[in-house]
């Protein structure tokens, strides 16, 4: 379900090669485009509304909070799988609409599951996984990777399919687990090869399910954790993240849990106010150094 | 740009403060940065047998660190630099990366570990191994920020640890032991130790029997009149004494050695072996005892003992002595040969422990056996400089002053 409006992600396409009764636009509410969403699951599709961008999720909140919460209201005798695709976070420039990040809202809401790929492989991998699963699904499509030199990737075929909670490992190292999810990626692996063998590189891919395991695997390895997020400090997936380290790992802490995320502002709309904003691969290194060096 | 060039301090050892002996740096007290009053201690030494402490010449902030942990230090060396404080002075790189930091939009680095000593800093990971592998963090080197010991430190100090082990297997067989650092004392005491024995002095030991009877009666009538005035009156305040009257006797005993001469000093100053459990051994000597009474060398004795016990010995009170006495007996033994002379020194006296003994006496012109509180004493001589003939008559003058003492 899209509208045709916005054709800057290239979905027409679908509607070409599939036909309007499977691709077509919907009206111009959102609260109508996911409540449409669950009749349609209620029926048995699978449904996969879009939400045009990230901040129009909003007049949709209650739809998408009574989705989440739909078999245990219903004693799991009803449940409306779906696939919710929404495009966020900075892209060229920020602004409070477009580009805000806050997925961490999405981890809140129970019963739903969170995937946000950092590149077109996992895209794949991901998203096959979501559409055959039987519960539903935020996937969170990083606007700066939809057309990014380092995101794009082969197609890695029809039956590639990754789980759901299972971390990717970039790189390996002994000295510091940096654990990152969506455009922070790309950064962090550029920022660690400024250290070679020491960083551990996590791609979480998903949010809810998160991979702890990986995660305290890795850190009582290093003994170090760096958590880098777009979405803001306050609250974020990161502060999750160092809470559950610091109950289930801290006889293995060698260093402060540390996070590095967007302050707690809207996306900023100018250019440079924007790159001062998110985590950048000099502050990602930075940050790095710090922790390694404590 | 800096106009007015702050004062700097140097923060040097006084000439005297480690007269004749090697001092290392063990530790800085404060970091780069923390301001320090007048007197505050700064910085602390380890000499063979003491750790002392050098304090701030006057109020400031430390600036700069010239001399790290572990460098021999010699007097009127340069240890380190105060700024006097109004002076801006942090050193430009750092002034640089603050600025860096300031505008930088993530509540950067932890200020935890950004403290003056993160020495102190001691993270869960690294408290778990010290108790795992029942560590002292002071034998490792730290190469975290601020001298912090990381988890990293401590793996590769246990590694190296390990990895002597493997040595030691070579040389002993299947032997693996744990390996335990030697602290400056330790290594002080090993080489004069052997250095004594093995390649200054001839060391001959004579040993002669004390009975103690009179010193014990003689010490229960006064012992609460001393301790009315704070002084624990012990027996070896009675030997001390003894000694004095003994080196009257045979001056040759207070002395040292020189190749052409023999140099006799007019002063006694005699040392008390101090064990220190597995620290090792201390020798705080109770100087100029030729002049003074039993009251006045108990008192002295205690203060010095006192000082040994609670690690607040100064070099000066371990200097100069002339004469030593070993009190070995304390824990338990009844005679040990030879012990070892303090260098320079020419003798050392040894005594055992004290115990009842049955003794032959003449009791109306017969033989009888009496019970007696007896103790051996002996004297280990360098034979370079004194024969039997001194080494006996010491004693002799030594025990005869003990068993008459009062008559």
């Amino acid at each position: 379900m899209r509208n045709s409006w916005d054709s800057s992600f290239g979905i027409p396409i679908l509607t070409e090669k599939y036909g309007d009764l499977r691709v077509f636009d919907t009206s111009l509410s959102e609260e109508g485009i996911i409540g449409r969403a669950v009749g349609m699951a209620l029926a048995g599709l699978m449904p996969v509304p879009e939400i045009q961008f990230r901040k129009y999720a909003e007049p949709a909140a209650e739809q998408l909070s009574d989705t989440g919460i739909m078999r245990w209201r219903t004693n799991n005798q009803f449940a409306a799988p779906m696939v919710v695709r929404i495009p966020g976070g900075f892209a060229r420039r920020g602004d409070p609409w477009h580009s805000m990040c806050d997925e961490v809202e999405w981890v809140h809401k129970v019963g739903w599951q969170l995937a946000m790929p950092s590149n077109a492989e996992d895209a794949v991998g991901l998203l096959r996984y979501a559409l055959r699963d039987n519960n539903s699904t935020i996937f969170f499509e990083h606007r700066n990777l939809l057309d990014n030199a380092w995101a794009r990737r082969a197609y890695p075929g029809d039956g590639y399919v990754i789980p759901f909670g299972v971390a990717k490992h970039l790189l390996q190292g002994d000295c510091l687990t940096v654990v990152t999810w969506g455009a922070m990626v790309e950064r962090c692996e550029n920022a660690a090869k400024l250290f070679t063998d020491k960083i551990e590189l996590l791609d979480l891919r998903t949010l809810s399910p998160w991979d702890k395991q990986a995660v305290l695997a890795s850190v009582k390895k290093t003994g170090r954790c760096l958590i880098v997020h777009e979405d803001n400090m306050s609250a974020g997936f990161g502060a999750e993240i160092a809470a559950v380290l610091a109950n289930e790992a801290f006889f293995d802490l060698d260093a402060p849990i540390r996070r590095l995320t967007m302050p707690d502002i809207p996306s900023p709309h100018n250019i440079h106010l924007l790159e001062a904003a998110v985590p950048s691969e000099e502050s990602i290194a930075e940050a790095m150094q710090d922790l390694l060096e404590i | 740009m800096k106009n007015n060039l702050p004062t700097m301090i140097d923060i040097t050892l006084a000439e005297d403060q480690i007269e004749g002996t090697v001092a290392k740096l063990s530790q800085w007290l404060v970091q780069p940065g923390a301001a320090v009053a007048a007197g505050d201690p700064v910085v602390e030494l380890e000499t063979d047998k003491v750790a002392m402490e050098v304090c701030a010449p006057e109020a400031g902030r430390l600036e700069t660190i010239l001399k790290q942990p572990g460098d021999d230090i010699e007097p009127a060396m340069v240890l380190g630099r105060l700024v006097q404080l109004g002076g801006s002075l942090l050193p430009e790189q750092e002034q640089e990366k603050e600025q860096e930091q300031r505008p930088e939009s993530a509540p950067s680095a932890n200020p935890a570990t950004q403290s003056d000593d993160a020495i102190t800093l001691v993270g869960p990971a690294v408290r778990r191994l010290m108790r795992d592998h029942d560590l002292d963090i002071s034998l490792i080197c730290g190469t975290g920020r601020g001298g912090r010991v990381t988890r990293t430190d401590v793996m590769t100090y246990l590694e190296k640890r390990n990895a002597g082990d493997t040595q030691g297997t070579r040389t002993s067989g299947d032997l693996v032991g744990k390996r335990i650092a030697h602290t400056a004392m330790r290594q002080s005491i090993a080489r004069y130790m052997s250095e004594s024995l093995l390649h200054t002095s001839p060391h001959v030991t004579s040993v002669f029997e004390l009975d103690m009877s009179n010193i014990i009666e003689h010490r229960r009538w006064h012992k609460k009149e001393f301790s009315e005035q704070g002084v624990k009156l012990t027996f070896t305040a009675y030997f001390l004494v003894a000694c004095v009257q003994a080196i009257r006797a045979v001056p040759q005993v207070n002395a040292r050695f020189h190749q052409d001469a023999l140099e006799l000093f007019e002063q006694i100053n005699i040392g008390v072996g101090t064990a220190l459990g597995d620290q090792g051994l201390v020798v705080p000597v109770v100087k100029d005892i030729q002049s003074k009474s039993l009251f006045e060398i108990a008192e002295k004795l205690q203060q010095q003992t006192e000082k040994a016990r609670t690690g607040k010995l100064k070099p000066a009170d371990m200097q100069n002595g002339t004469f030593t006495i070993s009190n070995h007996g304390v824990s338990g033994s009844l005679l040990a040969a030879p012990i070892i002379i303090n260098q320079p020194q020419l003798a050392i006296l040894g005594v055992g422990k004290l115990q009842k003994r049955v003794v032959v006496c003449d009791v109306d012109g017969r033989d009888t056996m009496v019970i007696k509180p007896m103790c051996y004493v002996s004297l280990t001589i360098d034979h370079r400089a004194l024969d039997a003939f001194q080494t006996n008559q010491f004693l002799t003058v030594l025990v005869d002053t003990m068993e008459n003492w009062g008559n």
